[in-house]
């Protein structure tokens, strides 16, 4: 027994990462991937000691300004940078017009769904550091007197969440994910769940990723990563909002099936565990995989456990892997967590509407342009720990 | 939508070591707050924390045997509680277990750095020139990049996956204050809807550290100095509260559909019956003063119970010993109860237990369910008499006998996210 979420529309996406805020340089910088910019002056560690230093690249999110938004500039030297993208796509959901006016005249009825990261972060500031170190008492004070305003809390999922809130004036029922990219595709998955059930009226969804923090290479390469798979960190977050049949005013997407579970990232063959899945998910959307037009998987960070994806899905789908219809957002704008399963839905659409998918060029990070030819996008997100989830996506050409 | 069922328990908490034992501590009036040394010879004014006691994470750690390195003190602690409430539930072996449809609800936040990784970091820090040279703090030898695991959000949940293997639903829950609430809540929809059979639901949070209590210190949520011996510092609803006192600990309960708990012969302590989260949209550091944002998500968990509020004969309140958060929940009680507050029981356990952030909602969940089974109710420590915003409140300050039919059970989250559950005598 699984509730029935087709009648749920998703619409209104709004983006806010390296290419900008438009869909549509989003979709022309995966057919011409943008340089990411230099970052940090950090290096890969290496045993060698005469290894070459690799510099880090990142693609960060352009500055983005909420008091722009109508947030209050007290309010806004608590945010931080993950809150200040997450504010900023979901503005631009509120912002884009035509609008559905219930959702925001009737806030107690929209709920909040919401996949953030985690990234380690220096809290007190280093800079406030010292002082503490060598003295143990005397020094505390001066400590608590360095810290920013809500230091530690800003960085806190809430956090973010509430300056949300607090900005549309979202009074719903709602959920935090952390903190990979399964996050982004439990945030729609429950989302969706929460209309289809009644829970709320409208819920807004969204996925934020990692904010370029000099420790976030350091998680990065704990987790496989290296920096000469060409995947770069990266900023963003995007949002879509989910309603009743009819209450979008451009209704064009419904998620028709999905399924979680658990896939060991050392598991050799995950092909067969993604096989359940899928299989799970279009049972609920009543289709076959031959329905299947269009693959965005969230990318892996390590090299190996984005072999072993391409690999399965290869083989799940009887085709090889140059010849999967596959794109990756990855490829233009970095690696963003739980933000990217929510940029490849708003890419999904922009693909349904169009009548067009991107598939990635095998061996570069450019896509080229197709036909989409089948009616259902598969969305995928596979986490560095294990965290499954698999998600169909149906709408129709504009 | 789906009965669903309590079949087991588990919680550590201060130096209780199982949730039965924790109840009776709380039954003679007893607190697990204490003055910790270290904080105090950081120079904290008021170093009062509910930590878990050096004689349970012996227990904890001789139970759990080796563990992996990527488990920190929360996972440890979660990974111990919940095996109590499998084994409460019948469900510990890997074969009961792998016959069900589940899935693993964690409420836990994200961590800060430790004051030892604070200082291991700062040793790279070039104040000069404001860089970390990052390959020296990689390959210093003090740089654990296992502790990036440790304090992982979802590192426990996917400990507990694994170990179940219900891996229907893997889902942790950031929502600060209401985050074990919030994980509970969503178990119970998830099984009420049909998408799981069985669910491991709470959490566990270890926020005794140093960068933790300088924050809560810094926006002066945490009684700012120890003006009374540690045991009465946290005192939920009475006239001189001033601020919060941190705990720590774990606790969880195993969720079922009730018609599959019947079919195996499941003991079953309690039902839930109701949830509801709710934003509030007002600001990030206080609730709206007349209640209006609690009692609008109490009242839909009743309507999500389909009871009304005369048909709730206890409430465990989230009563953090705040001035703004208690203020703001009694007049939300006295909204919702009516002159009926008056003789409503009232119980706040943060007074005995501190503040444990995300594990709080989990602990008082299961220290209702218990409620349900005793017919008793837990004392609020420390409640002499009421400011005005308090008054007209019955705060149960011995344990009491009563019939007890259904707890509401209440958990605010710094930000606005708040959740309430209704939990029903089995």
């Amino acid at each position: 027994m699984t509730t029935p979420t087709r009648h749920v529309a998703l619409g209104h996406p709004a983006l806010c990462c390296t290419t900008g805020t438009r869909w549509v340089d989003l979709w022309l910088a995966m057919l011409e991937p943008p340089d990411p910019a230099d970052w940090l002056p950090a290096r890969e560690p290496s045993d060698s000691e005469e290894a070459p230093a690799l510099p880090v690249r990142a693609h960060p999110a352009p500055p983005c300004d909420p008091v722009a938004l109508g947030l209050d500039r007290k309010m806004v030297r608590t945010m931080e940078t993950q809150a200040r993208l997450a504010v900023s796509a979901a503005g631009q959901v509120q912002a884009q017009g035509p609008w559905p006016d219930r959702a925001f005249d009737a806030p107690r009825r929209t709920g909040l769904y919401m996949g953030m990261p985690t990234v380690d972060e220096e809290v007190p500031p280093l800079a406030a550091l010292p002082h503490w170190l060598e003295s143990a008492n005397g020094a505390l004070t001066d400590l608590l007197g360095a810290l920013p305003p809500f230091a530690g809390l800003s960085l806190l999922n809430s956090s973010a969440a509430a300056h949300v809130s607090v900005l549309l004036g979202l009074q719903g029922a709602m959920s935090l994910y952390s903190p990979f990219c399964d996050a982004g595709l439990n945030a729609l998955i429950d989302g969706v769940l929460s209309v289809a059930e009644g829970e709320n009226e409208f819920a807004l969804i969204g996925g934020i990723g990692p904010k370029l923090n000099l420790l976030l290479p350091v998680q990065y390469l704990h987790w496989g990563w290296s920096p000469s798979s060409g995947l770069w960190p990266g900023e963003g977050a995007a949002f879509l909002l989910a309603g009743g049949f009819g209450a979008l005013a451009d209704p064009s997407l419904h998620l028709t099936g999905y399924a979680r579970g658990f896939v060991p990232p050392d598991e050799p063959r995950p092909g067969v565990m993604f096989a359940g899945l899928l299989d799970q998910a279009l049972t609920i959307a009543g289709r076959r995989i031959g329905d299947i037009g269009w693959i965005l998987p969230a990318a892996c960070l390590s090299r190996e456990m984005q072999a072993r994806q391409s690999q399965a899905l290869a083989d799940l789908f009887h085709r090889p892997t140059e010849a999967l219809p596959l794109g990756q957002v990855a490829q233009a704008v970095g690696l963003l967590g739980p933000a990217e399963p929510l940029l490849q839905a708003g890419l999904a659409q922009l693909g349904l509407w169009r009548g067009q998918r991107l598939a990635w060029q095998a061996g570069s990070r450019r896509h080229r342009e197709e036909p989409l030819e089948a009616p259902v996008v598969l969305l995928m997100a596979w986490a560095p720990h294990g965290q499954c989830v698999f998600a169909l996506l149906e709408g129709r050409p504009r | 939508m789906r009965e669903v069922a309590v079949t087991g328990l588990g919680a550590v908490v201060g130096r209780c070591g199982d949730a039965s034992g924790l109840f009776d501590c709380l039954q003679r009036g007893e607190s697990m707050v204490r003055e910790h040394p270290r904080y105090r010879d950081h120079g904290f004014r008021n170093p009062a924390l509910a930590s878990i006691a050096d004689e349970v994470w012996a227990g904890v750690e001789a139970s759990l045997g080796e563990c992996p390195p990527g488990w920190g003190p929360s996972t440890r602690i979660a990974v111990h509680v919940a095996r109590q409430a499998l084994r409460g539930s019948g469900l510990h072996t890997p074969s009961a277990c792998r016959a069900s449809r589940g899935g693993v609800f964690v409420g836990h936040n994200k961590s800060l750095f430790t004051e030892a990784d604070l200082s291991n970091l700062s040793r790279h820090h070039d104040a000069a020139t404001g860089r970390v040279d990052l390959d020296a703090f990689i390959r210093g030898g003090a740089h654990d990049s296992d502790n990036h695991y440790r304090r992982n959000q979802d590192t426990a949940a996917l400990a507990l996956a694994d170990e179940t293997g219900w891996q229907h639903c893997i889902s942790t829950h950031g929502d600060a204050c209401a985050a074990g609430g919030m994980a509970i809540g969503v178990a119970y929809r998830r099984i009420a809807m049909g998408d799981i059979d069985v669910a491991l639901a709470g959490a566990a949070e270890t926020m005794g550290n140093f960068p933790a209590l300088a924050a809560f210190t810094a926006i002066g949520a945490m009684a700012p100095a120890m003006t009374r011996p540690p045991h009465e510092m946290s005192r939920p609803f009475d006239a001189d509260r001033t601020g919060f006192v941190m705990g720590e600990g774990g606790a969880f309960l195993v969720l079922e559909a009730a018609q599959a708990a019947a079919a195996r012969g499941a003991p079953v302590l309690a039902y839930v019956r109701g949830f509801a989260n709710r934003l509030e949209a007002h600001r990030i550091s206080a609730s709206v003063a007349d209640g209006d944002e609690y009692l609008r998500c109490m009242q839909a968990a009743l309507r999500d119970a389909g009871l009304t509020a005369a048909q709730v004969d206890h409430v465990n309140a989230h009563g953090t010993s705040t001035l703004a958060n208690d203020a703001c929940e009694a007049q939300a009680l006295k909204r919702l109860f009516g002159e009926r507050c008056g003789r409503l029981p009232i119980t706040a356990n943060k007074s005995a237990l501190g503040h444990g952030l995300a594990c709080s909602g989990a602990i008082e969940a299961v220290l209702s369910v218990l409620s349900l089974r005793r017919q008793l109710l837990l004392p609020t420590l420390n409640f002499q008499r009421p400011d005005e915003a308090c008054e007209g409140l019955d705060i149960v300050t011995v344990a009491r006998q009563a019939t007890v039919r259904t707890v509401l059970t209440n958990s605010f989250g710094f930000g606005g996210q708040n959740c309430a559950l209704v939990l029903e005598k089995a």
